[in-house]
């Protein structure tokens, strides 16, 4: 550097640092006076907007303007200011301020915290706004008005806590970052962005992998003031890369409860950018959404319609098990706090679903679901099933807890068969890890063939549901009923084609009460009931059984009544039995047996829409001596026998069975000695006992 | 006075005889001529054409709803129409038969001809089920024959026999198979 320079520097640096020593002295000065002056400007302040002000420091720089430290505005006289800055800038403009009017160019908030309440007017902060605009519209006459007709306010971080809720307050939060508010002249730029952290409630949280809800959304509002109005004219959230848009307005805005109305366009969004679906779900997919925000400021409404387009996902379940949700598709639907799927379709572990279902969003809410079977995939692994669906109404806590229906409609020989399992009061533990228990307090199994009900009641329904991949479990099935206790366990593999498999065995169940509820017959009068019934679609004879009573009372009046014997006096029979399977084609009655001292009987049939079979009827002889006309008969045939053979061949429907009697020593002996005439008269009484015992 | 009561309850009791004579002559006078054109379209038939027969029993039909002869005049309008192969209007005789006989000794064989027309010209399946249950609606006990039967004989000269098996109903007509049901 030569000395000319030099000389030139110092000749410049003399009053530059004049100057900043000045500029020192006058921030000084008037950081001292606002100092100074603080007590009255808060009183200014509150005398203004009406509200109690605190205002930690004040101070001032020539680049910062004013900064304010420690503001807060306090709705009442709660401890707790709702609306707290940290630290702010404003810049307030030099020549309007000497003119007396504060004319605000520019606020730079640093943090912002806002606690929202509903109060009985709106919501509290709207209510602050709402009064301190007032305020500032009527401050234009007072000596020192204030004005916002252009202004920027740049917040780094914007806090809002509801506090309403003890939970919500500690767990959730929604934070605005960056966020830039510029208003010029009636028109206004709003864009930051908007960050949701809320934490699950332990009881949903256990499912997660990730207890925290975290999603971040880009916003950016545009629009002006319009009389009370104010206009969104354009609203866009952007999430990921997706972006919705939409318009809105806020009635009466500067009124205390104003009126909100946000409409947004359909817009397609990717699954991947839903932070929480992704994380716990591995979701995949997307779907279409609208979205409608709209009511009162205090109590607006959401109103979501979705529609989802074969999307995936994955959910890991305690225990290392999982759930492989595919091609879910349907609608998706919340309003007013209500949330429903509509006639979704799923590949559930590559089972396909029907589902309906609909929740509440509440602490303990209430829950409908019902799941059911295809009608295409049961026709193509279980043809005589037409329908299969699972129905649970009631409220998820930290149990479940309400009545489940299970309904099948069952087709065989367009002979419908409506079956339905109710489970009242039933409690079923889904979290628990190892063992999921399903308690129930009653058990309503019901058929209804439209000819006749049958309903069965049972209690102290207990089991223990394994789910696993490919395949759900109920084993350990107990309940009680009809004096005796049923047991038995259901599985459903899904691994490769579906395989449905239930078993079931009763002891000592009570035949008369059995009887009288299933409506089978009314001639089984007592006894003791074992009983065993195996299902299982895959197998021919997909359904199998016995049916065991023994010490059993029974009323063979209408048979003896067709081949007019005198009505049995003892009706107590030893043993009776049967064995029985069902498959597409057939019905198979085997080893139908009973065994008392007058009857002992013995059956086999088949039935289809038809029977075809044979009953062996051995009668004492004692017995057919009672009546007139057989011993007259077994006279003529002079048979002196213990038991006389009767053989049926069985024919017709299952609702009105023909007899005919087969050839055997009985009937040959007494056909060669009859005279037609008598034939013919038997025969005629007997027809004529039929018709009588079907009119009644 | 004795005498006069006397006379008096002889008035009554001749006056109601007069009024019985009356109805009765009046009902003879509705039978009678009933009676008279029925055998008269019996005779017909067997001496003319089937179809002036057709005709004197759709008059008849119309003129005698309540003879005791109208159910045989009616079945038979039923049959003339199947056997000149008028199906359309066969079934609705038939049905409108059926509906106002349903305990006559010919309403089976009306369910056998109706069953006929439907299984031959593959009709209403749902319809022929339901005609097949009819067949099989009550039981049957079989003591010393292989099967029930019961026979009917049409004014058109055709003798049906129905044989009631265990597994089968056979219905002849004229001696030949006319059609057979199973369940």
């Amino acid at each position: 550097m030569n000395s000319f320079a030099q000389s030139r520097l110092k000749k410049l640096s003399i009053p530059l640092i004049l100057i900043i020593a000045l500029l020192i002295l006058a921030q000084t000065f008037i950081s001292n006076t606002l100092g100074k002056y603080k007590g009255r400007l808060v009183d200014y302040l509150n005398a203004t907007f009406g509200y109690r002000i605190v205002i930690d420091g004040i101070s001032f720089d020539f680049i910062g303007g004013a900064r304010l430290k420690g503001i807060s505005v306090f709705y009442n006289e709660a401890d707790r200011a709702p609306i707290f800055i940290k630290e702010a800038g404003v810049y307030v403009r030099l020549l309007p301020l000497i003119c007396g009017k504060i004319v605000v160019g520019r606020i730079r908030i640093n943090e912002l915290r806002l606690l929202f309440k509903k109060e009985k007017e709106g919501v509290n902060l709207q209510i602050i706004y709402s009064d301190i605009y007032k305020r500032i519209l009527q401050s234009k006459n007072l000596p020192l008005s204030i004005s916002t007709n252009k202004v920027v306010v740049d917040i780094k971080t914007i806090k809002i806590v509801p506090i309403d809720n003890p939970y919500l307050e500690k767990n959730m939060l929604v934070s605005l970052k960056s966020s830039r508010i510029e208003y010029k002249t009636g028109k206004f730029k709003f864009q930051g962005t908007i960050k949701l952290i809320y934490r699950f409630l332990p009881n949903i949280a256990r499912f997660l992998n990730n207890n925290l809800l975290e999603q971040g959304i880009k916003c950016m509002v545009q629009g002006n003031i319009e009389g009370n109005n104010l206009n969104m004219d354009l609203i866009l959230l952007s999430i990921g890369k997706e972006e919705m848009l939409g318009m809105g307005v806020n009635k009466n805005f500067a009124e205390r409860n104003p009126y909100l109305e946000i409409n947004f366009i359909p817009a397609n969004i990717s699954l991947d950018n839903i932070v929480f679906l992704k994380n716990n779900l591995d979701a995949q997919g997307s779907f279409f959404i609208l979205l409608k925000i709209y009511g009162l400021m205090d109590s607006p409404k959401i109103f979501l319609n979705a529609l989802l387009e074969n999307c995936n996902f994955k959910y890991h379940i305690p225990g290392g098990e999982i759930f492989n949700i595919r091609n879910l598709m349907g609608q998706i639907e919340y309003q007013s706090g209500s949330f429903k799927i509509n006639n979704a379709y799923m590949e559930f572990n590559d089972s396909p679903l029907n589902i309906k279902m609909q929740t509440s969003i509440s602490k303990q809410p209430d829950i409908f679901l019902n799941v059911s079977l295809p009608q295409k995939f049961l026709f193509s692994h279980i043809p005589s099933i037409k329908q299969l669906e699972v129905e649970f109404k009631g409220s998820f806590k930290n149990i479940l807890m309400g009545n489940l229906e299970v309904r099948t409609l069952y087709v065989r020989k367009d002979l419908n068969l409506d079956m339905r399992a109710y489970f009242k009061n039933i409690e079923f533990d889904y979290y628990n890890a190892k063992e999921k228990y399903l308690k129930a307090d009653t058990l309503e199994l019901t058929k209804d063939n439209t000819y006749k009900i049958q309903k069965l009641s049972f209690t102290n329904f207990t089991s223990n549901v394994f789910l696993g991949n490919n395949k759900f479990e109920i084993r350990d099935i107990g309940f009680l009923g009809y004096n005796g206790r049923l047991s038995g366990k259901l599985s459903i593999d899904m691994a490769d084609k579906t395989i449905l498999n239930f078993g079931l065995k009763g002891e000592q169940l009570d035949v008369k009460s059995l009887m009288h509820d299933i409506n089978l017959t009314d001639k089984l009068l007592g006894g003791k009931m074992a009983v065993k019934i195996t299902f299982n679609n895959r197998l021919k004879e997909f359904l199998k059984g016995y049916c065991y009573i023994r010490d059993g009372m029974t009323d063979l009046d209408a048979l003896t009544n067709y081949v007019k014997l005198p009505s049995l006096k003892d009706k107590q029979f030893d043993i009776m039995h049967a064995y029985f399977s069902i498959s597409k084609d057939i019905i198979r009655l085997r080893g139908l047996k009973l065994k008392s001292h007058d009857i002992m009987l013995n059956a086999f049939c088949d039935t289809n829409n038809s029977i075809n079979g044979v009953l062996n009827i051995k009668i004492a002889s004692e017995l057919l001596n009672q009546s007139v006309q057989f011993r007259r008969l077994l006279n003529l045939a002079r048979l002196k026998t213990e038991y006389i053979d009767f053989k049926f061949l069985l024919g017709g429907v299952p609702k009105a069975v023909r007899f005919m009697w087969m050839k055997g020593d009985f009937k040959e002996k007494i056909r060669q000695k009859l005279p037609l005439g008598i034939k013919e008269y038997i025969q005629v009484d007997i027809d004529k006992n039929i018709e009588e015992l079907s009119t009644n | 006075m004795i005498i006069l009561m006397t006379r008096n309850r002889i008035i009554k009791i001749s006056g109601y005889f007069i009024i019985l004579l009356i109805f009765f002559n009046l009902a003879c006078a509705t039978i009678i001529p009933a009676k008279k054109e029925y055998y008269n379209i019996v005779k017909k038939n067997r001496t003319e054409s089937m179809d002036f027969a057709f005709m004197k029993m759709r008059d008849f039909a119309r003129e005698y709803p309540e003879s005791i002869y109208t159910p045989k005049v009616r079945f038979a309008i039923a049959e003339y129409y199947f056997q000149t192969r008028n199906y359309p209007d066969a079934i609705n005789t038939i049905i409108s038969y059926i509906a106002d006989y349903p305990d006559d000794k010919s309403t089976l064989f009306a369910y056998a001809i109706l069953y006929k027309i439907i299984s031959e010209r593959r009709g209403n399946l749902e319809l022929l089920e339901k005609l097949k249950e009819k067949f099989f609606s009550k039981p049957l006990f079989l003591i010393f024959s292989e099967a029930k039967i019961k026979s009917y004989n049409s004014i058109l000269n055709n003798k049906y026999k129905i044989a009631e098996y265990v597994e089968k109903v056979e219905i002849f007509k004229n001696n030949e198979l006319f059609c057979a049901v199973t369940p």
